[in-house]
Parts: structure tokens; C-alpha cells; sequence
């Protein structure tokens, strides 16, 4: 069965803010359908002053043809005028380019959200003032654990001092302060207690995402968690989403964590549950750039496979219209993915989750292990996946390995096979391409009987057996009741002057 | 549609949903009962205190 996407007419137009309320990186329909690099990551240096045991792209020193001063500003217009609404610099580490304020004031002369990701060592306050001053909007430092963990992947003792420090120091500049997280084989047990110092720090957004086999990483495959291991860590994460949205701290699960498992209406929409994950959008919406003016669909995809062009030889514009490594995002279809993947329910719309997660662990992008609704449906036959390396990878950046994946018994266990399942049975929706190329990804919605998500034309729930349009019914009143309640509260509180 | 956590994390978004506004509501409210009391339970406790005395002196 397929059904057919179309675009939504009076949509904004490219370039457009977003609905009120909304990030000015949520992305709209047109966003899809006209090509809209709404969010751009700039590796704008390799050179790093941390030596992290996970990282992809094996940064230390500076490439040898990083773009001049000149060559990045010009960069920087050329991505406004595509309509661009968010920039982050990352490196390496970015401030460590002698005219990273020049490049943050050029982009906030166009309007463009600006932040960095860092690690923060010798973020100083004079490096943070000239940002500041310069329109820079928002620091997330990257910390990976307690100082014992943190200090020891991230290569240098008192790094996780430094950048709690720095958290601090940027929230008294008045800028938006987040931490990004990396989850290995030996962080979720430390993560409460991480963010209870990160909330006691300032930070107000939270970005987990799994460490990916990539670059240095393969060198330390230790650190990696294995997939079965996320019958663990989700709960837990779902625990620290509700106990972090109470303390002012909201939890951002990153592309790489996922997908459709039962807490899936929480992590994409922040509690609007009409926004579930939707694939991976490199090359969609999304554009990765590195240090020398190579474009990639996405900044972490490995260079060998995925290099689109460089703004040296063409614009950027012509590299994100009419690249073939960059399009591939576009034009895929289920017939791309392989093993569990290819015959899931929900194939046509995950894609097998972060291409840069699926193809770097095994190869071959499309069967992406790190799946939470996978590890789940395993565990039900008593079965589990994990992975071990047998290739290293080479020593240039982003470069990748090979892992075999293993699928076997859960100690203790009974194992049922898993059922035999037909891939044309498939559901595939159609996608409308428009003129210019793009797409839009399809949605699905929630059941409300049990929460999972479903095609839309289904009338009895795939997940729980429940009739849907009864369920919605019942689920329409329901929420009707809490509405009402919440305009109550709301009009009372506004007489009293109290906020809600 | 949906949002592209990948980078700095997505500083701007918000939670929302009934049940993030139904909790911001429920502390409102806590916020307000510790500023102020709860005043429909004291209201409740004067009207039975009244009504005893009104009912005593009416004895009388």
C-alpha cells in the first residue's frame, strides 16, 4: 500500500522563520521541497587542543588548505542567500582559527543563528567576550562524563574542569548554554550525576547522541556501546528527560538515537507528538562543510564516500542542487536498506536511522543496529546484537573500519526465531518530487492506545490490536478536558498574576 | 515537521504539549499555594468555625 505526499500550499517560504515557537532549525515543508540548507555545521579547523580517544575526524593540527578569511566570508553569504537559518562552528576546536570572529559576525550580520561546539579548554574570557560581542549566541561544551571518564577519553587531565568552568562563564555573558554528550560502553551510569553538575553549571539544553565507530574511535572500540546495551540506556534517558524537564534542563536526543521505540513521542517534538523521526536529512536540509571548503550532506559522513564538491571549484549552491553525493538522501528508497531494516515497519520512513552511524560501523549504509525498536524486538525472541571490529580504519579523518555484527542468544534466555517477513510487504508512501528536487518525508501518527507510531492509513493498530479511530475518539475527548483545564488554569493565573 | 539535532545542541526549542503546560500550570499553582495559602481550605475551616459559634450563641 502507498499513499502520496504533497506540498502543503501558503507553507513558508525558504529562508522564512519558523512557526512561532518553534527552533529556528525546525524544519518546514518547503524546507524539503525547495532545498533549504537550514542548518549548517562548519568543521572551520582541524586544529584541536584536546585529543579525544572517539573522535572522527582524527583533529590535531590544521589542514594544510583550510579556506582563507576570505574564502570563508564569501562562504558564509552564499549560505545566507540559500536561506541558512542556523550555523555552528565546531572543529577541531573553531576558536582556535585565528578569525573565527570575524566569521561569527559575518554570519549574524545575515541573521543566522550562530553557535559553536566545543571542548572548551583555554576558552578564555577574553576568546568569550570577543564572541560574545560578535553576535555569538549559543556555546555547547562537549563533556562525556564524571572528571574520571571525561579527562581520560578526551586525552587531557582537567578538561572536564575546564569546561564546566567555561559553562559558567558563558552563561554570565548571557548566551544560550548547552552540553552535548557522547554515550560509550562506560557512560550511562554516570549520567545522573552528570546532569545534576550540568543543571548546577547553567546549562539548559542537553544533546546525547551515541559515540559512532568512526576515525579514532575504531582505534578504541572499547568505547563503543554495543546495540543490546540500549535496552538499558533508553529507559534511563527517558527517566532523565522528565527528571531534566522538571529542572529546567531539556534533553535533545541526537540523530543517532533512536528509533520509533516507546518513548519516541517524546524526544523529536519536545511532547509534540506530531514529530517523530523522520530519516536521516544530509543533503535534505542539512549541509556538513570541512575545514578546506569540501561540502558533504552532513559534516560527520565519511570524506571518501560522501564528498559532494568543494566551494574552490564550484559554488556551494550548484554542489547542493545537482551533486549526486549530496543528493543521495533525496532520491533513496527502501530497495537501498538490507537486514532487519529493509523489512521493518516503519523502513520507508527511518531509512535506518543516521547514515553516518549505520555506514561507519558496517560498510554499508542502510541496516543500522543501533535501533531501540530492533533491540526490542529481539529481546522478545530472546536474541540481542553486538558488535566487534575486525578492520581497522586509516589514519586520515573521518576515515572508517569494518565491524561484523553478531546476532545471538540473550544469556538465559529462550530464543524464538524471529518471523519470516516478505519485503514488498513493505509500506512505502510516495514522495512528490518537486521542481527543484526535493521531497518531503512522510509522517505517521501516534496510536492512542499504545503510543507507538503508524501509518496513517491504518485502522487497527499494528503495535496493540486497538481500533484506531476509537482510540482517537477517546483520545480527542480526553484531550479536549485537558485543554479546557489548561485555559483555566491559565485565565486564573492570569488575574492573580501568577505565571503558568 | 521535525528539527536536526546535530551540532550545538537546539537551544531555542521549548517543551511543549499538554503535559509540559499542564506541569508548568501545576507549579503555578504550587508556586502560588506557598506564596499565599491555600484559601479555599481556610475558607472551608472559617465557615465551620463561624457556623459553630453561630450555632452556640443561637443556644444561648
Amino acid at each position: 500500500m502507498t499513499d502520496t505526499l504533497s506540498v502543503a500550499p501558503g507553507s513558508a517560504a525558504p529562508g522564512a522563520p519558523p512557526p512561532a515557537g518553534k527552533p529556528v532549525r525546525y524544519r518546514v515543508e518547503r524546507d524539503y521541497t525547495e532545498l533549504v540548507p537550514v542548518h549548517v555545521v562548519w568543521e572551520v579547523t582541524l586544529a584541536c587542543n584536546l585529543k579525544c580517544q572517539h573522535c572522527g575526524s582524527r583533529a590535531g593540527r590544521p589542514r594544510s588548505d583550510e579556506l582563507t578569511t576570505v574564502e570563508a566570508l564569501e562562504l558564509i553569504d552564499h549560505l545566507a542567500e540559500l536561506g541558512t537559518r542556523e550555523l555552528t562552528l565546531i572543529g577541531g576546536e573553531a576558536y582556535l582559527r585565528r578569525d573565527w570572529i570575524e566569521l561569527i559576525r559575518r554570519s549574524r550580520d545575515h541573521g543566522i543563528r550562530t553557535g559553536i561546539q566545543t571542548g572548551a579548554r583555554n576558552l578564555t574570557d577574553k576568546r568569550l567576550d570577543e564572541a560574545a560581542e560578535a553576535g555569538l549566541q549559543g556555546v555547547g561544551v562537549s563533556i562525556d562524563g564524571l572528571p574520571d571518564l571525561h579527562d581520560r577519553v578526551r586525552g587531557v587531565p582537567g578538561s572536564y574542569d575546564q569546561a564546566i568552568d567555561a559553562l559558567k562563564r558563558a552563561k554570565a555573558r548571557g548566551m544560550a548554554v548547552s552540553v552535548n554528550t557522547q554515550i560509550g560502553a562506560e557512560t550511562a551510569r554516570r549520567l545522573p550525576e552528570l546532569m545534576d553538575r550540568i543543571i548546577e553549571a547553567g546549562a539548559t539544553h542537553w544533546q546525547i547522541q551515541l559515540t559512532v565507530a568512526m576515525g579514532n574511535a575504531v582505534d578504541n572500540p572499547e568505547l563503543l556501546m554495543q546495540p543490546y546495551q540500549l535496552l538499558e540506556v533508553m529507559p534511563l534517558l527517558a527517566r532523565l528527560y522528565r527528571e531534566g524537564e522538571a529542572r529546567g534542563l531539556l534533553m535533545v536526543v541526537g540523530n543517532n538515537i533512536g528509533y520509533f521505540g516507546p518513548y519516541e513521542h517524546i524526544w523529536r517534538g519536545f511532547g509534540d507528538d506530531t514529530d517523530h523521526w523522520n530519516g536521516c536529512s544530509a543533503g535534505q536540509t542539512g549541509i556538513g562543510i570541512e575545514a578546506d571548503g569540501t561540502i558533504k550532506g552532513c559534516p560527520s559522513l565519511a570524506t571518501s564516500l560522501y564528498s559532494a564538491g568543494n566551494v574552490r571549484d564550484m559554488s556551494v549552491a550548484d554542489i547542493w542542487r545537482h551533486s549526486e553525493k549530496m543528493s543521495f538522501g533525496r532520491v533513496r528508497d527502501v530497495e537501498e536498506l538490507w537486514g532487519y531494516c529493509r523489512t521493518c515497519y516503519y523502513a520507508d520512513v527511518c531509512r535506518a536511522g543516521c547514515t553516518w552511524t549505520s555506514e561507519s560501523l558496517l560498510g554499508k549504509r542502510g541496516n543500522n543496529p543501533y535501533c531501540h525498536y530492533r533491540a526490542l524486538d529481539l529481546a522478545k525472541h530472546g536474541l540481542r546484537e553486538r558488535v566487534v571490529k575486525i578492520k581497522d580504519a586509516p589514519p586520515e579523518s573521518f576515515a572508517v573500519g569494518e565491524f561484523a555484527l553478531i546476532t545471538e542468544a540473550i544469556p538465559g534466555a529462550e530464543v524464538t526465531p524471529l518471523p519470516e517477513r516478505d519485503p514488498a510487504a513493505v509500506h512505502v508512501a510516495v514522495r512528490e518530487r518537486s521542481a527543484a528536487g526535493g521531497a518531503l518525508p512522510p509522517s505517521l501518527k501516534p496510536c492512542r492506545a499504545c503510543a507507538g507510531y503508524i501509518w496513517p492509513h491504518e485502522t487497527t493498530c499494528p503495535h496493540c490490536d486497538a481500533d484506531v479511530a476509537q482510540a482517537e475518539a477517546a483520545h480527542g475527548v480526553d484531550s479536549e478536558r485537558r485543554r479546557a483545564l489548561i485555559a483555566e488554569a491559565t485565565r486564573v493565573f492570569a488575574k492573580l498574576g501568577v505565571g503558568a | 515537521m521535525s528539527i536536526k539535532p546535530y551540532g550545538v545542541a537546539v537551544t531555542d526549542a521549548i517543551a511543549s504539549g499538554e503535559l509540559s503546560r499542564l506541569k508548568e500550570a501545576e507549579a503555578a499553582a504550587e508556586a502560588h499555594l506557598k506564596e499565599y495559602g491555600d484559601i479555599p481550605t481556610l475558607l472551608a475551616l472559617l465557615k465551620v468555625e463561624i457556623a459553630k459559634l453561630e450555632k452556640g450563641r443561637a443556644k444561648s
